[in-house]
């Protein structure tokens, strides 16, 4: 009996190829997500404005102007003083009367101008944010004795609360 | 010595055509078409301190940059509709409108050009903040 040839063999060695090209074409057109940033929390919106500052608060002023120059406190400054300024004021180490008594009762108020550009506003806000993130970081060694990584999340918001981030963003100069 | 090697393939070759393209289709129904093309052009901003961004619940994209590389103009886009900034209260109140989306877990990622006015980014803030989003990244590109 002759046995009949069913299949007509096709040359499977372009399928191969084939395969390959939907490969290099998935791999081309999906993106791996490289996105980095600058994480914030708003605060909440209130019909009216934010209370008058309690008394006991200290502030230090960030203006910032429509050329995107920097002013902490009155005094003419420039973006790579500005962490340090935040972390010598938060944590007052000198006892100097004019920052706050403990931490929670500082608060960091950035005022910009309508022209001001948003990269200057990112710039300061990131350097701000690294301020509180180290002085959480040193912070987790006193209390705990652990780096940061090993912290626990109650831990974190035991921190949190000792050194508070208090921002004020002001709409105008004033 | 009649040599008579076999080198008929024993298996049919003709399914796999069906095989790529059952291939294709799944690669055809899984991937999703993103939502954060940008039909803007901006330059993001370089900030010295930023984190890697991971969007996995639930977000929205708000891009600002120009329409037209040529033309001052800003324009304000989010997900993929570009909105005037006299509707951007409602747009983001859309955005939060679904019951099924938690606002306390809705973040946006904002995309925005370098040198956008900070007039035009306390408005976008100022509507987010109305709609009760509260989670918000600003992209950045690193210092150099």
């Amino acid at each position: 009996m002759r046995k009949k040839r069913l299949a007509t063999p096709i040359n499977a060695g372009s399928m191969a190829d084939i395969a390959f090209l939907l490969l290099i074409f998935f791999l081309v057109s999906t993106q791996i997500l490289n996105d980095k940033g600058v994480k914030v929390l708003l605060p909440e919106y209130t019909e009216n404005l934010p209370p008058p500052n309690n008394p006991g608060k200290k502030i230090l002023k960030i203006l910032i102007n429509s050329n995107n120059e920097l002013m902490i406190n009155s005094e003419r400054s420039d973006l790579i003083l500005l962490k340090d300024q935040i972390k010598t004021f938060i944590m007052n180490p000198k006892l100097n009367p004019t920052f706050p008594p403990n931490p929670k009762k500082g608060v960091i108020s950035i005022t910009s101008d309508d022209e001001t550009s948003y990269e200057t506003y990112v710039q300061v806000y990131s350097e701000i944010k690294q301020a509180y993130i180290e002085l959480w970081k040193q912070e987790a060694l006193v209390m705990y004795g652990k780096g940061v990584d090993f912290l626990t999340r109650e831990e974190v918001i035991k921190i949190k609360e000792r050194i508070p981030m208090n921002l004020s963003e002001l709409e105008k100069r004033l | 010595m009649k040599k008579r090697k076999r080198t008929n393939p024993e298996i049919s070759t003709a399914s796999l055509p069906d095989i790529i393209f059952m291939l294709l289709f799944f690669f055809m129904v899984v991937t999703v078409l993103r939502k954060d093309s940008s039909k803007l052009f901006h330059e993001l901003p370089e900030a010295s301190y930023n984190t890697k961004i991971d969007q996995s619940k639930e977000a929205a994209y708000v891009f600002i940059g120009r329409r037209d590389i040529n033309k001052d103009k800003i324009y304000v886009q989010i997900n993929d509709r570009i909105i005037s900034t006299s509707n951007l209260d409602q747009s983001f109140e859309k955005l939060v409108s679904d019951p099924e989306i938690d606002k306390e877990l809705f973040e946006i990622t904002l995309k925005a050009d370098r040198y956008t006015t900070m007039k035009l980014i306390r408005q976008v803030k100022l509507s987010m903040r109305k709609a009760g989003i509260r989670h918000l990244y600003y992209l950045t590109e690193n210092k150099v």
